[in-house]
């Protein structure tokens, strides 16, 4: 096992890893929506 | 599941942090999506679980809320039970309003494993089926020891639980008052309740992330419905035939005959034969995903190419999942079209 010679590398055996064919979805922002703003209603023109 | 407040006292604590998601998840408390099955979770803490604090002490105090619990995961300080609701939706929801209170993350957090409640105690085959495509269809690939799924409950008589991903009730207070699409020939009527006075099947996902929420009730809702003449059956059916042929193409068939629950059955006792299972398939999983992203590094684009050609197994469950979803989905939209002519 050469990666546990002295002087190399440790083996990394990682207890997760993502799913690679799981395209990741964007995840929700947390945050509640803001309040809409109020309509606005257009000038009237003279 | 034994907790003693109600949905609505939770929502009504935490609404101040994400009130509109807490009015979408009162609003569709009750209204199935999809003819699905309701979703139960508990949310097991590893860590000291002081961002929970204020939840418990608002919902009446751990003496009323967690100590009535004697269930947890064995390394967990605390285990939250919360009430169920409707859909994966709104559970997914209900999670994330918890995350606004708490201003603490429980989706893919190391510390926080999610375990999912499903009505209704599906049988050996199915709970293996029900296990197996939860960790091929998640978008985590996962190690596990046996000691990451012990739960206070794996010795504990009369109950015995063992040491796995899918586990049975305890014969606790069981919700039964939501919708149940039963089978009528080719009719679906809709029962006011779960057909079951009490029973669930489990599952511990460790790390667990909204698309196994997601993942875990559809698979659930398909094989329930299969085992308790629902109106899902017979594509619960279909689901378990066609999950049965992709395991023996991989060589993977005997994986669904250890005993991934244990029920009655003084042979479905043995956490070793379950655990080395569950191994051959983590060691399968990962195989495969050295394998691609081998491949990916070789021949940038060949997921296109894969899309066309034979598949490795986690691609084949992802598209399973995929073709069964739009399945349901497209099929109860017909329903609605006719019960709307």
């Amino acid at each position: 096992m050469r990666a546990h010679q002295p002087g190399s590398e440790p083996i990394d055996i990682p207890e997760t890893i993502p799913n690679p064919v799981v395209v990741p979805k964007p995840t929700p922002t947390p945050k509640e929506p803001t309040p809409k703003e109020p309509g606005r209603i257009p000038e009237k023109v003279p | 599941m034994t907790y003693r407040y109600s949905l609505e006292d939770l929502l009504a604590l935490v609404r101040g942090h994400a009130p509109a998601k807490v009015d979408t998840v009162a609003l569709h408390r009750r209204r199935v999506e999809h003819g699905q099955l309701s979703v139960g979770l508990k949310i097991h803490s590893l860590g000291d679980g002081r961002q929970f604090s204020t939840l418990v002490e608002g919902l009446g105090g751990a003496q009323k809320i967690l100590d009535v619990n004697y269930y947890k995961h064995s390394h967990a300080s605390l285990c939250l039970v919360l009430p169920p609701v409707s859909s994966a939706r709104s559970a997914i929801l209900l999670l994330e309003c918890i995350e606004h209170f708490t201003g603490s993350a429980i989706f893919t957090n190391p510390e926080i494993q999610i375990q999912v409640c499903s009505p209704g105690r599906l049988g050996a085959r199915r709970s293996a089926l029900l296990g197996i495509g939860f960790y091929l269809g998640s978008d985590t690939l996962r190690r596990y020891t046996l000691g990451d799924l012990a739960t206070s409950f794996a010795e504990r008589q009369p109950y015995p639980r063992g040491r796995r991903l899918v586990l049975y009730d305890a014969a606790g207070d069981f919700d039964r008052n939501f919708d149940w699409w039963r089978a009528s020939g080719k009719h679906c009527l809709v029962e006011p309740q779960l057909p079951f006075e009490n029973g669930r099947s489990d599952l511990l996902t460790g790390s667990g992330s909204r698309l196994d929420i997601e993942n875990i009730n559809l698979l659930a809702t398909l094989l329930v419905h299969a085992q308790y003449q629902g109106y899902w059956g017979q594509l619960g059916m279909q689901l378990q035939e066609e999950m049965e042929a992709l395991l023996e193409r991989h060589l993977l068939n005997g994986l669904v005959d250890a005993p991934w629950v244990r029920t009655d059955d003084p042979e479905s006792d043995d956490d070793d034969r379950f655990f080395a299972a569950l191994q051959e398939l983590v060691a399968y999983a990962f195989e495969e995903s050295v394998r691609i992203k081998k491949k990916d590094r070789l021949f940038p684009g060949w997921h296109e190419i894969l899309t066309r050609s034979s598949r490795g197994i986690l691609q084949e469950v992802q598209s399973l999942l995929q073709k069964y979803r739009s399945e349901l989905v497209k099929q109860s939209r017909l329903l609605e079209q006719e019960g709307r002519a």
